[in-house]
């Protein structure tokens, strides 16, 4: 199987990854504990993309803003559509990032880094190793917040309370 | 904008097998071999790829090896294109031929002809062309494996995997949420397998009978 056929074929689990994000960020606050001491927040900020296919047809609605994003993009969950695509800040300690994350290829889209504080001029290989550490370290958490989305999937608990929550929190969006 | 300033946008990659014993002699080579080449030297070409410095765009001597910056290999993957507008090219096509059936007294051209006056005009006004560059960054960590590159468009990434591949002797491996699913259950020595029966989501309720 070639790799694009792979990655259309296993689609949802990137979809329903940011789905589960964005649940645990409006839901729980959005903190998670990567063990060692370290904990991050995540949570949805500013836009989301959903995505509905059917025969010869492909229907997109980007929610923008507050109050847009929870009853349209929430409603829009129970009309069969797919987050494929969510603008989301990334905390860990005193270092703020915000990118938008697709959910086929899990790219990355204009990551912005915290501030380097290394001047160029001075010291390039010191703004090199800075920026490096700046552009993998959400890298790393995002790998590992995926860990933890599949070690949820797996669990016995996701069909009788993870599931369950996340429909009752999708009601309550249509209804608020 | 790229890894070095400002925002960035970027695919991920997994380089597996290792490093070659010879790779600090290797790796320059397939580099110098693959360095980018100004499209002024190459006559007649519309577009030209290949590695430049990650901080310099204009350096792709690359004297220094300054790309090893342990244990990163950092570098930039250039793409100049030029582009004639269509329609320039078809004004200045029935210019050249009108000057050469007043110069010939000819009544009509024939298509060979006119095919030949055709690509003496591209050639002419790809020289007073002016290329349009992009630059995408590349950090491969050679300890880890991993490797972003700035780019996210198939059809580009594609390109990038096929000269990563012959100026490393290595193949990219695409990070994708099924790929690095299986990674993570094969690291925590569980039976990949079981990815495939994760079924999607569905909050579709059914319709009150």
């Amino acid at each position: 199987m070639s790799v694009m056929d792979e990655v259309r074929e296993h689609e949802s689990l990137g979809r329903d990854f940011l789905i589960w994000l964005w649940f645990n960020s409006e839901t729980l606050g959005g903190g998670y504990d990567l063990g060692n001491g370290d904990e991050v927040e995540l949570w949805f900020e500013g836009k989301i993309t959903l995505r509905s296919e059917g025969d010869g047809f492909t229907e997109t609605v980007i929610c923008t803003g507050e109050n847009a994003r929870i009853r349209e993009a929430r409603f829009a969950l129970k009309e069969e559509k797919k987050v494929t695509r969510a603008k989301v800040h990334l905390r860990a300690g005193d270092d703020d990032w915000s990118f938008e994350l697709d959910s086929t290829w899990m790219n990355f889209h204009a990551l912005k880094t915290p501030r380097v504080l290394k001047d160029q001029e001075d010291d390039p290989d010191a703004l090199f190793y800075e920026r490096m550490s700046l552009l993998e370290k959400p890298v790393t958490i995002m790998d590992r917040l995926f860990s933890f989305y599949l070690e949820a999937r797996m669990s016995p608990a996701w069909e009788t309370e993870d599931l369950p929550a996340m429909v009752n929190w999708i009601r309550e969006g249509i209804s608020s | 904008m790229g890894f070095i300033r400002g925002s960035a946008t970027f695919s991920r990659y997994r380089v597996t097998g290792g490093l070659p014993d010879d790779y600090a002699e290797a790796f320059p080579k397939g580099i110098l071999r693959y360095a980018f080449r100004n499209l002024d030297g190459l006559p007649g070409e519309e577009r030209s790829t290949g590695w430049v410095n990650i901080l310099d765009m204009f350096d792709s001597t690359f004297l220094a090896m300054e790309y090893f910056k342990d244990p990163y290999l950092a570098l930039s993957w250039r793409v100049d294109v030029k582009k004639i507008p269509a329609r320039a090219l078809r004004q200045y096509c029935l210019e050249a031929e009108s000057e050469v059936m007043r110069r010939e007294e000819l009544e009509y051209l024939p298509k060979s002809r006119r095919d030949d006056i055709k690509e003496s005009v591209r050639l002419k006004l790809l020289n007073r062309a002016i290329p349009q560059s992009n630059v995408y960054d590349v950090i491969w960590n050679l300890q880890t494996g991993d490797l972003l590159f700035g780019g996210t468009s198939n059809k580009l990434c594609d390109e990038f995997v096929e000269i990563f591949r012959n100026t490393f002797d290595r193949l990219p491996i695409p990070v994708y949420p099924y790929a690095q699913a299986r990674h993570l259950f094969e690291m925590a020595k569980q039976d990949p397998a079981v990815v495939s029966d994760i079924k999607p989501l569905v909050f579709v309720e059914e319709a009150p009978a």
